[in-house]
């Protein structure tokens, strides 16, 4: 055999190998003639693993190797002599690891005295399989102390262990086990059938014996999964006679292998019957009964008709959900979860149109052929109601908001309760009494009170503003946003003044603004003194106005910012400023400073047109000196004052800048964009990164423009698209980063006027609006305001309803 | 506003409270520590932190679930009757290699 060894070593070739294939095979026989059977064993399974291609050879051998009782008699009997070698005892013990199969043969092997440990860890063991298969076995019946992790029947106290743990179902555990039992040992042959059962899956792979067992032990979903996939792919084909008979044969497999499941797949299969239009009377039959109509089915059936575009469909369904689940304790009567409910329900409904709604309103559906055939404790959760016509309040915006705020004060819904009344001026008498409802609830919160604030300001009611503003000074005169406010409303009311050219009015305010804290900062001190100049002009006092215009000059530091400051406040009060610099140095910074001031001030700014082009020239040297909210300021303007280019170069200086604003610059960038795939990429972008480093404004901005971009109307919209992932959104900033060149005209995509048949349905959209959508645009060359189309055109208005409720399917 | 489950991204059930909540996202930052895949913990933040406001993990209780799920997908998590057979169907295995 070393011969033979050596020669595969110098000389690796089948030949070689068969050789020393051979030799083994002779030494296992040898083994074998000598009695020692359990050595051959093991030799022929390293041989075996070892040699693959010689398994025909080896295979004649395993016959012969059988290990036998008087074998393993003979094997453990050395272990009774007190002076065994340490060596000899090791190797007992490996044999006794690979080839014992049952303990109880040890249990009982004459040849170990009765109370030797290893025979009483083995009767131990034996009882303890027994009790892990027979049922569920007590602690004390499974714990085998007597096993150490160092005695050869180790692998069998994790088998026993292992068995325990799955039937208790702690599969983590179980599996632990499976993992730490020793491959080579005789329980390892059980991990296979055990590792299947406990996916709950067959496996082709499994022996005969294993296979059976795995058949006996644990029921597999395998058949039920593979019913269920043709259901899904029968469903995908539309052709309702493989639907049914798909359906029925999921349902029965369903109840034969795992019946707790079949109350919700009944459930899904009605939902998918109604989404697919199939008759409710046919899917019912071929599943064997209804489906139960409790909370889960009608949550199902909300979102489902949410993602069909149907809203007030939705809030039909979601209101039966608030019933139902009340009822069964899934919604505490006054908790979050009920108020985020109601909360939910505004928010789908808030695209509606109130036409539309009210439509819904009066054709809410009968119900009661969904609770036909249903037991009484389904019955029960609609209390004294009738299962008919739900009560309509559920499709009221307003009601929904004004019982989710009475249960929780949550800001954000009354943020965007206020948002769904507001006017199209931002303000109006609606959201100013959602504003109080707010207070009233959040006494603490000052951002009811800074609302009413700007919407009295709004309707020019300053003495009304500032008493909210200091009712909110009162609450928290610290608070950031409540300090701006009171320097805006300042500024504000100055700005009033300026308009009508009062001068002692002007001054005063420039008094009043000079003892603010916030205004005494930096280059914020320079607008008090522009102020006084406004009124100096107004008043026709030379020496004065050109005193005061060399002050401002001085305290910005920079003529250009001087004289754009000047302008702005002179544009308002018709009092042109005397010198105009000659564009020179520090023209970018001037500007850029003039415009983060009076920005921050809520005054109108524009840059000179003379100084565009020099601004445009020395902007890439110029900006290296500017602060991000500087560079974001001048991009601003420069928008604002429809120099695209100019806001182009700058936010990409502010790109390349990164950091906190990369998300402003971004959304900076597709603004300075026409309307195309690119800026509503950049749009999506922005919005996702902005949701990263938690600027909500950018977020609120973005999916403004977004909205504004939809070709449709947002109540014939259904789901929005999926947001761009947060890697996507980099990829992007990359991009728009290396882009330096501001696009022609004719590099901005040009409309799609293709075909119309040719346009993918938007997603989430109703499929039957679309041809309706048609009509309407070919009728009216757009899409008219909901009540105008109700006045005019009262079959297409009921039309839309019809399909968006879904009422009349 | 997130557009991926949290519960999917930080391993925990629907029924999870806030301690299994917690567990789990430090479990997940330790996989995925912000020094190493940044993007990755961004994720694994933002999930924790909308698990972590409770009116948010209000509302993915009831928004949980897509009805037009893959329909074995109703398998997942499924527990099948598992049997007591006694000893003789399991030293089977262990008698045939």
């Amino acid at each position: 055999m070393e011969h033979a060894k050596r020669l595969l070593k110098d000389l690796p070739i089948r030949v070689s190998e068969a050789l020393l294939a051979e030799a083994y095979v002779a030494r296992i026989r040898s083994l074998n003639e000598r009695g020692l059977a359990l050595e051959a064993q093991a030799l022929l399974e390293y041989v075996s693993k070892r040699f693959p291609s010689s398994s025909a050879v080896l295979d004649t051998l395993y016959a012969t190797t059988e290990k036998r009782d008087d074998t393993l008699a003979e094997l453990v009997r050395p272990l009774s002599q007190p002076d065994l070698p340490e060596e000899q005892k090791a190797h007992i013990e490996r044999a006794l690891r690979r080839e014992l199969v049952d303990p109880y043969a040890l249990a009982q092997c004459p040849s170990l005295s009765a109370d030797h440990p290893l025979r009483k860890a083995a009767t131990a063991a034996a009882q303890a399989v027994t009790a892990a298969t027979r049922g569920p076995g007590r602690d004390e019946e499974i714990a085998l102390p007597e096993i150490s992790l160092r005695s050869p029947l180790a692998p069998w106290k994790l088998l026993v262990r292992a068995i325990a743990l799955f039937y208790r179902r702690e599969d983590d555990a179980c599996a632990q086990c499976l993992d730490a039992i020793d491959p080579d040992s005789v329980p390892a042959r059980l991990v296979p059938a055990l590792r299947a059962a406990l996916s709950g899956k067959s496996d082709k792979t499994l022996t005969t014996p294993s296979a059976g067992l795995l058949s006996r032990i644990a029921k597999t979903t395998t058949a039920t999964r593979d019913a269920l996939q043709s259901l899904d792919s029968a469903l995908k084909s539309g052709k309702r006679g493989k639907i049914f008979e798909a359906i029925r044969r999921a349902v029965e497999q369903c109840d034969q292998d795992v019946p707790d499941l079949l109350i919700r797949l009944r459930q899904h299969l009605a939902i998918r019957g109604a989404i697919a239009d199939l008759p409710a009377d046919r899917v019912r039959e071929a599943m064997g009964g209804s489906s139960r109509k409790d909370a889960s089915f009608w949550r199902l059936y909300a979102l489902a008709a949410e993602r069909a575009g149907s809203p007030a469909e939705a809030c039909l369904h979601w209101e039966q959900y608030r019933k139902h689940a009340l009822h069964e304790g899934l919604l505490p009567p006054d908790g979050l979860e009920l108020a985020a409910l109601y909360g939910h329900m505004a928010t789908i409904l808030g695209r509606m149109p109130e036409p539309l709604l009210k439509q819904a309103r009066e054709q809410i559906p009968d119900l009661g052929r969904y609770y036909a055939d249903q037991p009484p404790e389904i019955l029960a959760a609609l209390g004294n109601e009738k299962p008919g016509k739900p009560d309509p309040a559920f499709l009221s915006p307003d009601v929904l908001y004004r019982r989710s705020c009475a249960i929780d004060a949550d800001p954000e819904l009354f943020h965007a309760w206020m948002e769904a009344v507001k006017n199209p001026e931002g303000y109006g008498k609606a959201a100013d009494e959602v504003a109080h409802a707010w207070h009233a609830a959040a006494p603490a919160d000052t951002r009811p009170l800074l609302f009413l604030m700007e919407s009295a300001e709004a309707r020019g009611a300053f003495k009304k503003a500032l008493d909210y503003l200091e009712q909110a000074e009162r609450i928290d005169s610290l608070d950031p946003a409540v300090a701006r406010a009171r320097l805006r409303l300042m500024v504000a009311s100055a700005m009033q003044h300026v308009k009508k050219r009062n001068a002692s009015l002007i001054k005063k305010d420039a008094d009043a603004l000079e003892t603010l804290p916030p205004t005494r900062e930096g280059r914020r001190s320079a607008f008090p003194i522009a102020l006084r100049w406004v009124s100096a002009a107004l008043r026709c006092d030379q020496t004065e106005t050109r005193r005061l215009q060399d002050e401002t000059y001085a305290r910005l530091e920079n003529p250009f910012a001087g004289f754009v400051l000047l302008k702005s406040l002179a544009a308002a009060g018709k009092a042109p400023p005397e010198l105009k610099p000659e564009p020179g140095e520090k023209l970018v910074q001037g500007i850029a400073q003039a415009c983060a001031l009076v920005a921050d001030l809520k005054v109108c700014v524009e840059i000179p047109p003379q100084w565009v082009p020099a601004l445009k020239q020395s902007l890439p040297d110029g900006a290296r000196s500017l602060d991000l909210s500087a560079l974001r300021a001048l991009a601003e303007t420069a928008l604002d004052d429809e120099y695209e280019d100019l806001a182009y170069a700058t936010s990409g200086i502010g790109l390349a800048r990164g950091g906190p604003l990369a998300a402003r610059f971004l959304l900076l960038r597709a603004q300075c964009l026409s309307s195309s795939d690119r800026y509503s990429t950049c749009l999506r972008a922005a919005a996702e990164l902005a949701r990263q480093q938690r600027d909500e404004s950018v977020i609120e901005e973005a999916m403004d423009l977004l909205d504004e971009e939809e070709i449709l109307p947002p109540w014939a919209m259904g789901e929005k698209p999926s947001p761009m992932s947060l890697e996507e959104a980099h990829r992007v900033l990359e991009r728009e980063k290396n882009d330096l060149a501001y696009p022609a005209p004719d590099d901005f995509d040009e409309e799609d006027d293709g075909d119309e048949e040719d346009l993918p349905l938007p997603p989430g959209m109703h499929p039957e609006l679309l041809p309706v959508l048609a009509e309407i645009l070919e009728k009216y060359g757009g899409l008219p305001d909901p009540r105008e189309l109700e006045r005019t055109d009262p079959k297409l208005f009921r039309e839309i309803g019809r399909i968006l409720f879904g009422f009349g399917r | 506003m997130t557009h991926e489950d949290p519960r999917a991204i930080l391993g925990v059930s629907a029924e999870a409270g806030e301690e299994e909540i917690r567990a789990a996202y430090l479990r997940k930052v330790k996989e995925h520590p912000p020094e190493r895949s940044p993007l990755k913990f961004e994720r694994i933040r933002d999930a924790y932190e909308t698990l972590r406001d409770p009116r948010k993990r209000a509302r993915l209780a009831f928004l949980a679930e897509d009805p037009l799920r893959p329909l074995p997908s109703l398998l997942e998590g499924i527990k099948t009757a598992r049997l007591f057979v006694g000893p003789e169907p399991w030293l089977e295995v262990l008698r045939k290699k």
